[in-house]
């Protein structure tokens, strides 16, 4: 395997030198390229590839060893076909998770724009703009009303994933007005509460939703005593859209505020002079100008909820059937063909998403959102708002904080069962996860060489990758920054079958072994490190790199002097964001790790999912202290208003 | 120091040439000016010649050397970039010190390029070369400020930081890309005589890249003037001014009164006017250019004449301290002449009638 790979390694150095003449730079391109190749590309055509024959394939290992004939034997015994994509249709379970997920006017709309599309090449101009958002709202309204007519239940018409990113929408602007337009008492320790709770691991909040709001939960317990009853019950899809929405909000809230923070203060004091009232100001000026903000940060909470594995299988019942819990289900089965079947429609719904973001970013931004900053001007200072809005962002931010309490009370009582609340308390839990730290292959030892091998390879990737897109001229510069990009538009379930189905057999054989969750960490939190990394390369321009060339420093003095004490806090601050994310991870893990190397979060969802909560809350815990604490300082070097 | 040559440089980017055949020589200690608009192949010129483009074809000489292939580092060149492109992570110091830091690096073994690696600019040099740093600053009058970092100084400040990096290593070659662009205009008039103050004592060949032609004309030796990547006159800042040879140059150094005419005998042909010339003449009936400078348009009082004359009516009269500016008009052309301020000539009201005079010599043919 390793001489296959040094081989490869030589043959593709030669090639890029016979262009390049640098000898240093083709081992690195051909490093990185072999890479992304065999993790990245070649995995997700292997997905759509499996989509169609219904069983595993190693390419990766076909394309190393160029076994043609082996291929070509492998595609024989399954031959594509349409087979499962007709099942799809055929089939309830399949149609009504991605109906359930994404719903069923937002779909129709989405397709019926698609359809469109080529039709505008047609249409005579004057026509042509009822083709986009008209086309749009009036489809998504048709179906709407069209399904609900047919019983369909609202969740189903509209979709959970479209209902979850409106509600954090909802807060998430809201919040972002407080912390922007008002005299708001705290507002900058409020600002930085408000990035919490995106470092909360999911599954972490199903828990503690569930000791509050189960059956037998406090809160539950609490209000009959009074008579009275909630509507959440400890599985259901309110619960679940609850959870996920206050949990990410601050994803809009973010870039909302950024859009808020740029925007021109005297646009809003130019509408109250023409003698708008501020309630029509807001709706009229300052939401427009945001709405490219507010949509990227919906579509990221989209993309989130929908791949969100951990809280989705925790907190959804079984009956309403989600896509990501349905394609892990076949996977699990083995059923190849459906489980990547279902992964490729993920990501064709996301794909045809970020293709209308981008359509609607492109009709309806404005140039004067880039004007000067700093919001001083129209505050609104009356103290009815200021202790409103107050009050609004403390009660958004309690539901994240009373779960992590919750979590924390847990973590310390000795036992809970029959009283409302914990009467004895212990420590005895801590004292055995540090008691248990250096054990070989205790989980946060696992955690620990897991993803410290993995960051490594990420920020060494991540600081090339950004290098090379930036600083190159060649074309090939594009191809890379798409394919860095492109394990943000793939959910973490559908990465982890397309690498399950590419590395389970030979004669590349990886799964269930520590190196592939290690790659896997790599690829998928690569475009943290890149994106913020490249920031930092595009901030300082060429200048720096050309000052230093003309003063006599040779290209490895430039680079060790000048390149990467310039871009290293981005690179920092993109390499605690993957940090974070790597932590948190249950969905590709739980897929391809062996249980021998389950790290701290798959080792609390797994206690979760057995029901051992008091492990679970001790663990989860320490699992957060560990991710808060660089996130806190990433927040500081100002990698999480990126975005990703 | 030596004597800078271009010849025949070309530079093509894709298909668009922004460079295209120039011919430079620049005398040794010389102050040499590109002057031009945005896109006219000047900033081009000036990265080819540091190495941070490689030309297309053509030379480029430093004295016997040719360096049109040599990389940057091995050119000897100080440069001064427009944003300054001081290292914002090091102290001004170090940002003076990294020249000479840069050749200790490249002559070194390998353990002497780790220990530079390793330690801060200033460490890695030895103490003659520290002196040579405070010299660099002081020249500039910033040696109390080497511990500072960049951000913390003024925009004039991180201008002589810039100019003392270049200087330090006592560079062959001294090149300047818009140095004055990011100072306000009051700042750009006393730095810009710092500048050749400093160059003229350290007697560095010089090339200074420039958009602004006062800037250009007050600190230059000579002045290459281009336009689409090729240069359309090169000569001394009084020859460019006033005797220039096209009418896109005479409009660019800021000209006015320029008006198409026809070439006669010993006179040009405007429409209903005839202005006897000095020089020669190209065939009669071309079509040319005139100008006629706003100072060298008298106004002839009661009595007086002049070889050229014209009658026009005052439109507007402009008070600017030591000049008083008209305009005139006179048939289908409007005149701007520019009379001295002085207390004992008579001042012309909008809607006076007067007679402007001016020699043949004053008279500027231009081809288009």
């Amino acid at each position: 395997m390793i001489s296959i790979i040094a081989v490869w390694m030589t043959v593709l150095t030669a090639l890029v030198y016979w262009k390049a003449r640098s000898l240093p730079k083709s081992l690195v391109v051909a490093g990185v390229s072999l890479f992304l190749f065999l993790f990245l590309g070649l995995p997700v055509l292997t997905l759509i590839l499996v989509s169609l024959t219904g069983n595993t394939m190693n390419l990766p290992g076909y394309a190393l060893y160029l076994d043609v004939p082996g291929f070509l034997q492998r595609l024989s015994k399954d031959p594509p076909s349409l087979k499962y994509y007709v099942e799809f249709f055929t089939t309830s379970r399949y149609y009504l998770s991605l109906i359930n997920s994404v719903g069923i006017a937002p779909l129709f709309a989405g397709i019926l724009w698609l359809l469109a599309i080529p039709l505008s090449f047609v249409v005579p101009p004057a026509q042509r703009r009822w083709l986009g958002m008209p086309l749009l709202i009036g489809a998504f309204l048709f179906a709407l009303v069209l399904s609900l007519a047919f019983g369909h239940p609202f969740v189903q018409a509209v979709g959970f994933s479209p209902l979850v990113s409106l509600a954090a929408t909802f807060l998430g602007v809201s919040v972002a007005f407080c912390l922007t337009r008002t005299t708001m008492p705290g507002r900058q320790l409020i600002r930085v509460l408000c990035v919490v709770p995106l470092a909360i691991p999911s599954f972490l909040c199903a828990l503690s939703f569930k000791i509050l709001m189960g059956d037998a939960g406090i809160v539950t317990r609490l209000m009959a005593d009074i008579g009275l009853h909630h509507p959440f019950a400890s599985q259901s899809v309110l619960s679940a859209g609850f959870v996920q929405a206050f949990l990410e909000f601050p994803l809009v809230m973010l870039t909302a505020a950024a859009a808020l923070d740029r925007m021109d203060p005297s646009l809003g004091e130019a509408a109250e002079v023409m003698g708008a009232r501020r309630g029509f100001t807001l709706w009229t000026v300052h939401l427009p100008v945001i709405a490219p903000g507010i949509t990227a940060g919906a579509l990221l909470v989209f993309i989130r909820s929908m791949g969100d594995f951990a809280a989705l299988s925790l907190l959804m019942p079984t009956e309403f059937r989600m896509i990501v819990l349905e394609a892990y289900r076949d996977q699990a089965g083995p059923y190849w063909g459906g489980a990547s079947m279902l992964s490729t429609f993920m990501i064709f719904t996301i794909l045809m998403l970020l293709a209308l973001q981008k359509y609607m970013v492109e009709r309806g931004s404005f140039q004067t959102v880039t004007g000067r900053s700093g919001a001083s001007g129209n505050l609104a200072s009356s103290p009815l708002i200021r202790y409103g809005a107050l009050a609004w962002c403390l009660a958004v931010l309690s539901v994240p904080f009373v779960l992590l309490c919750t979590i924390a009370l847990i973590s310390v009582a000795a036992g809970w069962g029959t009283e409302t609340f914990p009467t004895h308390f212990t420590l005895s839990r801590y004292g055995q996860i540090f008691g248990t730290l250096l054990k070989p292959h205790s989980p946060l030892l696992n955690s620990f060489y897991l993803v410290f091998w993995a960051l490594l390879g990420a920020l060494v990737l991540s600081f090339t990758v950004a290098y090379l897109i930036s600083r190159s001229k060649h074309w090939s510069r594009h191809l890379l920054d798409f394919a860095v990009t492109l394990p943000f538009v793939v959910p973490g379930v559908a990465f982890a079958v397309a690498l399950v189905a590419s590395f389970n057999n030979k004669p590349m054989e990886l799964h269930f072994t520590a190196t592939l969750v290690i790659l896997a960490y790599i690829v998928t939190r690569m475009p943290y490190g890149v994106r913020s990394t490249l920031a930092s390369f595009q901030q300082i321009g060429f200048s720096m790199e050309e000052a230093s060339k003309t003063m006599g420093a040779p290209a490895t003095l430039t680079l060790w002097k000048v390149t990467t004490p310039l871009v290293l806090p981005g690179l920092l601050a993109g390499g605690i964001m993957a940090f974070i994310s790597m932590m948190q991870d249950v969905a590709i893990t739980v897929m391809i790790c062996p249980p021998k190397y389950y790290p701290a979060g798959m080792f609390v969802f797994h206690s979760i999912e057995n029901g051992r909560i008091f492990e679970a809350s001790a663990y989860g815990l320490v699992l957060l202290l560990l991710i808060l604490v660089p996130y806190l300082l990433a927040y500081r070097l100002g990698g999480v208003k990126t975005g990703l | 120091m030596s004597q800078v040559v271009l010849k025949q440089l070309t530079k093509q980017f894709g298909t668009a040439l922004a460079v295209n055949n120039v011919n430079l020589d620049i005398a040794q200690g010389e102050l040499f000016s590109l002057l031009g608009s945005s896109g006219c192949g000047k900033t081009t010129t000036l990265r080819c010649v540091a190495g941070l483009e490689l030309p297309s074809s053509g030379q480029i000489l430093f004295g016997e050397r040719d360096v049109a292939q040599v990389p940057p580092y091995d050119r000897d060149c100080g440069m001064v970039f427009q944003n300054y492109a001081l290292f914002p992570h090091m102290t001004v110091a170090d940002n003076v010190a990294y020249g000479l830091m840069a050749r200790r690096y490249r002559n070194a073994g390998l353990m002497g390029k780790l220990s530079n690696l390793l330690r801060t600019v200033s460490a890695s040099i030895p103490a003659e070369e520290k002196k040579q740093v405070a010299e660099a600053l002081d020249l500039v009058e910033m040696g109390h400020l080497g511990d500072r970092r960049p951000n913390q100084l003024s925009g004039g400040q991180q201008q002589r930081v810039a100019l003392a990096r270049a200087l330090v290593t006592r560079p062959q070659v001294l090149l300047f890309d818009e140095p004055l662009g990011a100072l306000d205009a009051k700042l750009r008039v006393k730095v810009r005589e710092e500048i050749r103050r400093i160059q003229q004592r350290a007697g560095i060949t010089t090339l200074y890249v420039t958009h602004d032609q006062e800037e250009a004309l007050s600190i230059s030796d000579r002045i290459a003037v281009m336009n689409g990547g090729k240069v359309i006159q090169m000569g001394s800042p009084e020859d460019l001014y006033l005797r220039p040879q096209s009418r896109f140059l005479a409009d660019f150094i800021g000209l006015t009164n320029i008006f198409p005419c026809k070439a006669g005998a010993g006179a040009v042909a405007l429409e209903g006017l005839e202005l006897k010339t000095a020089g020669e003449l190209p065939a009669g009936g071309t079509d040319l250019s005139v100008a006629v400078r706003p100072d060298a348009l008298r106004i002839l009082g009661e009595g007086e004449s002049a070889p050229n004359e014209i009658e026009a009516k005052v439109t507007l009269r402009m008070f600017l301290g030591t000049v008083i500016k008209y305009e005139m008009a006179a048939g289908p052309r409007t005149w701007t002449v520019a009379a001295p301020q002085q207390a004992s000539r008579k001042e012309y009201d909008p809607g006076e009638t007067v007679k402007l005079g001016c020699e043949p010599s004053d008279v500027l043919v231009l081809r288009d």
